[in-house]
């Protein structure tokens, strides 16, 4: 018997053995292991992941527009807009920069820009002036490009955002050029409102970001649409595929500081060639660390756009693909329904590996085994350059997806057919709102319940019986997370919630103070 | 190189991987130190010790990231790390066993870069061909009924052919351990495989 345990145990072996060698057959990276072994010149060796390079250029990658069938998150710049649709924002933008507008010299803000960016921390980002104005939301998700589509070809964008430890404000410089990027190929320039000083930049640099709430899009997801089969349809019975991002933005406006996490949420009707995208923005604002979501964001915050004969180079109406939608309830922002699934596809893989050629993020169900692939893409996702926000990328699925019927789970694949594939499975990758709340802090979700409790105190007679059994729902799951912390845990995190109130309260007195002190200062100079 | 994938235009989803084994000749011991000496300066030193050990380097990679992509990221790292090498010895080095745990030690790192949280779960994400995907599928599928270790031992064991010995040195555990978990996960598998066994 030992014998014949002994045969099976070098069959199996030499079977997985040959599956292995299998897999690394098509491993051949002996070339990138010599560049970088034994470097010729200097190579950019980003393809480690690595590196964290603010200044992500881009330049010389030409991409054609693509024709989105529905679009996705992935940030970018953070702006801040108002809900007004983008139409209406831009004849208003354009009416006001005639009569308001900061009569701004060419050369003087290409001066500017220059000293600028070379002594300040910024991301720079490269994109074909076309797909800036058509996919705005996907790349400054609250401005609009502030340069007229161009009959020339070969017309590009560049964006200088500035940034504090890595997170973008709203001071924002975006050039149009034609070709290759140089002084002499730039043809318009525009700026931002915001300037932060260098003093304030000083004083935001180790500033503490709060998470960003993953919750409100997937809770609008639950809500606005309904699971049918591997999709989601809207009221109208149409499919739809939705997906969202999230980022976080230090943003100024006067003197005012904020801190505005935000999630942009994306979808489109599949059916639809060429149909418009619709998107909705959920903010949290912080002042000084405390939530205030009176604050006002200004729309489209453009200073002014010059062309380098000083006439307005603002466009006369919006190019962009996307409509703005009303996608986050005021009442309902924080309830999801079992009905969803989330995956983020970034999370674990490199973008460069599985997007296609034209940037794209195709996904596809697995019903059988692979032997018949191509699929017909389940899902297709456009993301931006910019990696850090590729990262909070979400696509929606609904839970009545179909399971591979050769395996237990469902699987979904991203990738392509030449560069690989990532495979996504249920029980491990996609998070359901259960999986969203077990990864919460003590203090997050405390946070969530008062949230709850309160929307449940003020909204609940607006609440249809459904909604307010769901809301409970969620609320006693909340409640169950919470009590789980040990005694100990919870004293320390209360501690900890008490030592940073009292740590902030510090901070504004002691910025008060230096206000006051800044202000009799001014009055002793004015004098 | 000695692996050439082809793959057919127009959408058509054959593709076929053909590759000569003659290059990936194990090499002695002292071959082995000998060319890990030289690869710091010799590309051509390097080029045959990723021709001897790309599959087990990338096996052993696979074992812990379970992603296709980090492995291949892996190998390369590997070997750059070992061109890096200063100090070898030649006659005291286990050349096979150096190598299989930079390897290692790359891949818990790059699997710690990449994982939110370290659990036993597999990531995964894979291959350039059908084969090779359904091939991914099948293994991790597999594997993921072992723990972390007995994972490694296992493809340790199967795919780079070490014997207990110099996996234990590699895992810096007893032999005894290594054979235990190894039995116990070859027993897992092979259940889980559907492979049925006669029991006294």
């Amino acid at each position: 018997m030992k014998k014949n345990d002994l045969i099976e145990n070098q069959e199996f072996e030499k079977m997985l053995k040959e599956k292995m060698n299998g897999l690394s057959a098509n491993v051949d990276c002996f070339d990138k292991i010599a560049a970088r072994a034994f470097p010729d010149k200097s190579e950019d060796f980003s393809d480690s992941e690595l590196t964290v390079n603010e200044l992500e250029n881009i330049t010389g990658k030409r991409r054609r527009l693509p024709v989105l069938k529905w679009v996705s998150a992935a940030a970018a710049l953070l702006l801040v807009a108002g809900v007004l649709p983008k139409t209406i924002m831009m004849s208003n933008l354009k009416n006001k920069l005639m009569h308001k507008q900061d009569k701004k010299v060419y050369r003087e803000l290409i001066s500017e820009i220059k000293s600028e960016t070379e002594n300040g921390s910024y991301t720079v980002l490269d994109m074909p002036l076309d797909e800036y104005i058509s996919n705005d939301v996907l790349i400054t998700p609250f401005y609009s490009c502030p340069f007229e589509r161009s009959s020339k070809k070969d017309m590009n964008v560049r964006l200088y955002i500035r940034t504090v430890d890595d997170v973008w404000t709203n001071q924002i410089y975006a050039v149009e050029y034609k070709g290759e990027y140089s002084e002499s190929s730039i043809v318009a320039a525009a700026s931002s409102k915001a300037d932060f000083s260098d003093k304030e930049i000083e004083q935001l640099t180790n500033k503490q970001i709060k998470n960003v709430s993953s919750i409100a899009g997937m809770a609008a997801v639950s809500e606005l649409f309904t699971a049918d089969g591997n999709s989601f349809i809207d009221e109208n019975g149409a499919v739809v595929t939705a997906a969202d991002f999230s980022g976080t933005i230090i943003y100024k406006s006067g003197d005012d500081i904020c801190t505005i996490n935000f999630d942009t949420l994306y979808y489109h009707n599949d059916a639809k060639e060429n149909g418009c995208y619709y998107y909705d923005i959920h903010t949290d604002c912080y002042v000084d660390d405390i939530l205030d979501n009176s604050f006002i964001i200004p729309e489209n915050d453009w200073k002014c756009s010059v062309n380098f004969n000083n006439n307005d180079a603002f466009p006369s109406s919006s190019g962009s693909a996307f409509e703005r939608a009303q996608l986050f309830s005021d009442t309902n922002t924080w309830v999801i329904n079992d009905n969803i699934f989330r995956i983020e596809p970034f999370a674990k893989s490199n973008a460069d590996k599985i997007l296609t050629d034209d940037k794209k993020l195709d996904m596809f169900l697995t019903l059988q085994t692979v032997s018949s692939m191509p699929f017909e893409p389940t899902a297709e996702i456009s993301v931006p350059e910019y990696k850090a926000f590729q990262k909070t990328t979400s696509v929606f699925f609904p839970t009545t997806i179909k399971k591979n019927e050769y395996l237990d789970d469902i699987i979904i694949m991203a990738g392509t057919q030449f560069k690989g594939y990532t495979v996504f499975y249920a029980d491990q990758d996609f998070k359901t709102p259960d999986d969203i709340y077990s990864t919460m802090e003590f203090d997050d979700l405390r946070y969530e319940a008062q949230l709850l409790e309160a929307m449940i105190n003020i909204h609940g007679s607006k609440f249809t019986d459904d909604q307010l059994i769901d809301v409970k729902k969620q609320l006693s799951r909340l409640n169950a997370l919470i009590s789980e912390y040990s005694e100990d845990e919870r004293i320390s995190a209360e501690n900890h919630a008490q030592l940073q109130k009292q740590a902030e309260s510090e901070e504004q007195q002691r910025m008060k103070a230096e206000k006051t002190a800044d202000h009799k200062s001014d009055q002793t100079v004015t004098r | 190189m000695t692996a050439d994938t082809n793959f057919s235009a127009g959408g058509d989803s054959i593709i076929f991987a053909t590759f000569s084994q003659n290059s990936r000749a194990s090499g002695t011991i002292g071959e082995v130190n000998q060319l890990i000496i030289e690869c710091s300066t010799s590309k051509e030193s390097l080029c045959r010790l990723y021709e001897m050990f790309k599959d087990n380097v990338f096996a052993i990679a696979f074992s812990i990231t379970a992603d296709y992509h980090l492995s291949e990221d892996c190998v390369t790292e590997t070997f750059v790390r070992l061109s890096q090498v200063k100090k070898f010895s030649h006659t005291k080095g286990d050349g096979k066993g150096f190598i299989l745990t930079i390897a290692r030690n790359v891949a818990l790192e790059l699997r710690r870069r990449y994982k939110r949280e370290i659990t036993d779960d597999i990531i995964q994400s894979y291959g350039e061909t059908e084969q090779t995907v359904e091939d991914s599928i099948y293994i991790n599928q597999l594997l993921r009924y072992l723990n972390d270790k007995q994972r490694q031992i296992v493809v340790l064991k199967c795919c780079a052919e070490l014997t207990f010995k110099e996996i234990a040195k590699i895992m810096k555990a007893p032999e005894t351990t290594i054979k235990s978990r190894y039995k116990r996960a070859i027993a897992i598998l092979q259940e889980k495989a559907g492979v049925t066994s006669e029991k006294e």
